[in-house]
């Protein structure tokens, strides 16, 4: 009773602070949120070239790039920067677990690629600098059927990831030898370079 | 002479200096309480409220399943600030959640903080995705170091029982078939990938995934 009355008295006084608090929050919230590059996307290009392929170390606790990285995953990244010229590339998918993502340098991931149980499935398009805007959202999976020859982007840079679950022993070899499929090089406007 | 000048003020009721300094000091107590008061509410209220948002998630960019917690904003171009904000600070390059699955367990199934003094079974059967895995973390996402270098199991490692279930132990000492030490790392985040083949909408229209549970056996 004494602290319910202590609050009826004093009920202006807990407005207006719970008001500030909601305040407080928003701001705390929405100002830690920036739109320059993610520390991960930062972390994780911070070496690399440019239009060209990346094999990264297997994920250990002495090589491991960035926190919560699957060890039983084998990565391959190109860094591409399409300002000057576009960047093709050219993936295969063999089965579950492999993928192919494209990363823009705030972490978001506007385009993900997973391989399928039925049929390998294989990748090639043109990445493209920004024309018209490309919304992940209306994008499920790029069947080969449904390839697209050209993605027109939203950045100018990004990361692509392609990733190559490790399984047995025995298949890791294969494993390795499957993620050099990917291809990624700088294409003049109009014809191809490499 | 002054305690006569104060009996008399008194009866006349008019304060003296020692009843108007008390009065004083009363009301700029009670003031100095009331903005404590405000400060305090609005200050750790507001901090403390977003902090816990961006770290365990809402009811709104969270789904919970058992022991397991999910992001449903990670890594997409609509996030919410919240999603943005506990990934970016734990500089994490996520995968698009509508289209990959990603579960991340910190306590067992009873709710219990995961510990690396303690030795756990994750234990169910065939998870309903085309690939998955699992692998277990230290509190700041770092693997465990161990001699063994054992990290994760995946659909392809795990060795399964005659009735198609799994149970990975986690503990420090090493146990027969699926065991990922955990050394005495302290704090343990158990990350879950599964892959979907239609961009989720397979998974989705199956129900949920079948996900292992977390069961703790005994800690030292």
């Amino acid at each position: 009773m004494t602290v319910l009355r202590i609050l009826g008295a004093n009920w202006r006084l807990l407005l207006s602070a719970t008001i500030a608090a909601l305040i407080i929050h928003l701001w705390t919230t929405l100002a830690a949120v920036s739109n320059s590059d993610s520390p991960a996307y930062t972390s994780l290009v911070k070496d690399l070239p440019f239009n060209q392929i990346s094999y990264m170390q297997p994920v250990t606790p002495e090589s491991q790039q960035l926190p919560f990285m699957m060890p039983d995953i084998r990565y391959a990244v190109c860094r591409f920067d399409v300002a000057k010229q576009d960047v093709r590339l050219k993936a295969e998918l063999p089965g579950p677990g492999w993928s192919l993502s494209l990363h823009s340098p705030n972490g978001e991931n506007f385009l993900y690629v997973p391989g399928t149980e039925d049929r390998k499935i294989n990748i090639d398009f043109t990445l493209r600098a920004p024309g018209s805007v490309f919304e992940a959202k209306d994008i499920r999976q790029l069947s080969a059927s449904q390839q697209a020859p050209a993605l027109d982007l939203k950045y100018t840079k990004g990361v692509a990831i392609y990733r190559a679950p490790v399984g047995a022993l025995a298949l890791r070899r294969e494993t390795d030898e499957k993620l050099n499929s990917l291809k990624c090089f700088p294409v003049r406007r109009g014809r191809q370079l490499g | 002479m002054l305690g006569k000048a104060n009996a008399m003020a008194s009866r006349i009721n008019i304060p003296t200096g020692l009843q108007q300094l008390r009065r004083k000091l009363q009301s700029g107590l009670r003031l100095i309480t009331k903005v404590s008061v405000f400060l305090f509410i609005a200050l750790f209220g507001g901090t403390a409220s977003s902090w816990y948002a961006v770290e365990y998630g809402m009811p709104f960019n969270t789904e919970t399943q058992g022991p397991w917690k999910r992001w449903s904003g990670a890594g997409r171009t609509d996030s919410d600030p919240y999603t943005r904000n506990r990934f970016s600070a734990r500089e994490q390059l996520l995968y698009n959640a509508n289209l990959s699955y990603r579960f991340e367990a910190t306590s067992d199934s009873k709710g219990r903080l995961l510990h690396s003094s303690c030795d756990y079974v994750i234990e169910g059967r065939k998870i309903n995705a085309p690939w998955w895995g699992l692998a277990v973390f230290d509190g700041s996402g770092r693997l465990i170091h161990n001699a063994a270098s054992r990290h994760s199991f995946n659909i392809d490692t795990v060795a399964y029982g005659a009735d198609g279930s799994f149970a990975i132990r986690l503990s420090r000492e090493a146990r027969p078939y699926n065991w990922l030490p955990t050394a005495r790392a302290g704090r343990l985040i158990i990350v879950l990938e599964a892959q979907s083949e239609r961009g989720g909408t397979d998974v989705l229209a199956r129900g949920n995934l079948n996900l292992p549970s977390i069961k703790r056996i005994a800690c030292r």
